[in-house]
């Protein structure tokens, strides 16, 4: 696919000349559900531009729970501190929802970023939209409830997959978000009956993106207001669905 | 491993777990419930809400229900 036309936004929002650098040095991924890019502590091989799916950023803790730090997805390129710095990964990055994209070879990219400053510094931005968003994540994992960062996490995963159907379970969202099962039936429970969601075994249907957007908190406008002023991305209007009944 | 589901009772009204989780024991299933229904209990107090519980019911693959009372999972005073 000619990268004019990349479904993905930091591909796309390079300069003619610096896709021409990446160009030669691209290949096709495939990350099915669940899969690593790269876990914690590894060497990152590889930096992956999403033309699809969710990637989330993930903490592990000694008791072996996980925990959401961030997500990207077509929007961005997981694995930039391997282009800009050390190659060592700070936390696992793994496809939340099936991902395919295109990888390129991160000591490549950072010797090709080293001829490029603009190329460089697109790199810097997409890495600092990164840390706003974990940042933000932080305070609201500390301060909001859960129905409104459940709010906010459904509405970002609707932007990244451009689709109001979300293959997910609770239970997966429940380790995301570092909280108990039935805590997240709950708070599921109560968006269905207020008609914002429909819910069935493995995915979750958004039915009213108003009413979701009322009952989240500040932190997914800041998130947007932070990648806007970044990386120039903001979420954008599809296509919806037809509701099922 | 087998699959265990956590659905909430309230009063009348029996909130679904849509898919349940795969654990290896009974115990170990209680023992989730049990942690379920501690957090529900921090919520409640920490927002000023009402619990919105009575029970965790477990529920094995084969349908057995085994209920666990929200007052089981209050902490035990000293004594």
């Amino acid at each position: 696919m000619p990268l004019t036309n990349s479904p993905n936004h930091f591909l796309l929002s390079l300069s003619p000349q610096d896709r021409g650098l990446l160009q030669p040095h691209l290949k096709p991924l495939r990350l099915p559900l669940g899969a690593p890019l790269f876990k914690a502590d590894d060497i990152i091989s590889n930096v992956y531009f999403p033309y699809n799916g969710i990637m989330s950023m993930i903490v592990g803790v000694s008791s072996g729970q996980f925990v959401e730090a961030g997500m990207l997805g077509r929007n961005s390129v997981v694995g930039t501190g391997a282009a800009l710095d050390g190659p060592d990964a700070l936390n696992t990055a793994i496809a939340q929802v099936e991902s395919t994209g295109m990888i390129i070879d991160a000591g490549v990219l950072k010797r090709l970023a080293s001829t490029s400053e603009a190329l460089r510094m697109a790199l810097v931005h997409h890495e600092r939209a990164l840390s706003a968003q974990t940042q933000q994540v932080a305070a609201c994992n500390a301060l909001h409830e859960l129905e409104e960062r459940l709010s906010r996490w459904l509405l970002q995963s609707r932007d990244l997959l451009q689709s109001d159907i979300l293959p997910l379970t609770q239970e997966f969202l429940a380790q995301m978000l570092g909280v108990q099962r039935s805590s997240v039936t709950l708070v599921a429970r109560k968006l269905q009956e207020a008609g914002l969601i429909r819910y069935r075994r493995g995915h979750i249907h958004v039915l009213e993106v108003e009413g979701l957007q009322d009952a989240c908190c500040e932190c997914y406008a800041a998130i947007n207001l932070h990648f806007n002023k970044l990386i120039g991305w903001s979420p954008t209007d599809f296509q919806r669905q037809q509701v099922e009944h | 491993m087998a699959r265990y589901f956590f659905h909430i009772k309230d009063g009348a009204d029996l909130i679904q777990d849509p898919e349940g989780s795969e654990l290896a024991t009974m115990e170990d299933a209680r023992s989730q419930a049990l942690k379920s229904a501690r957090e529900l209990w921090a919520d409640a107090i920490k927002s000023g809400r009402s619990l919105g519980a009575d029970a965790v019911v477990i529920s094995d693959e084969h349908g057995g229900l085994t209920f666990v009372p929200m007052a089981e999972a209050l902490p035990k005073r000293p004594g």
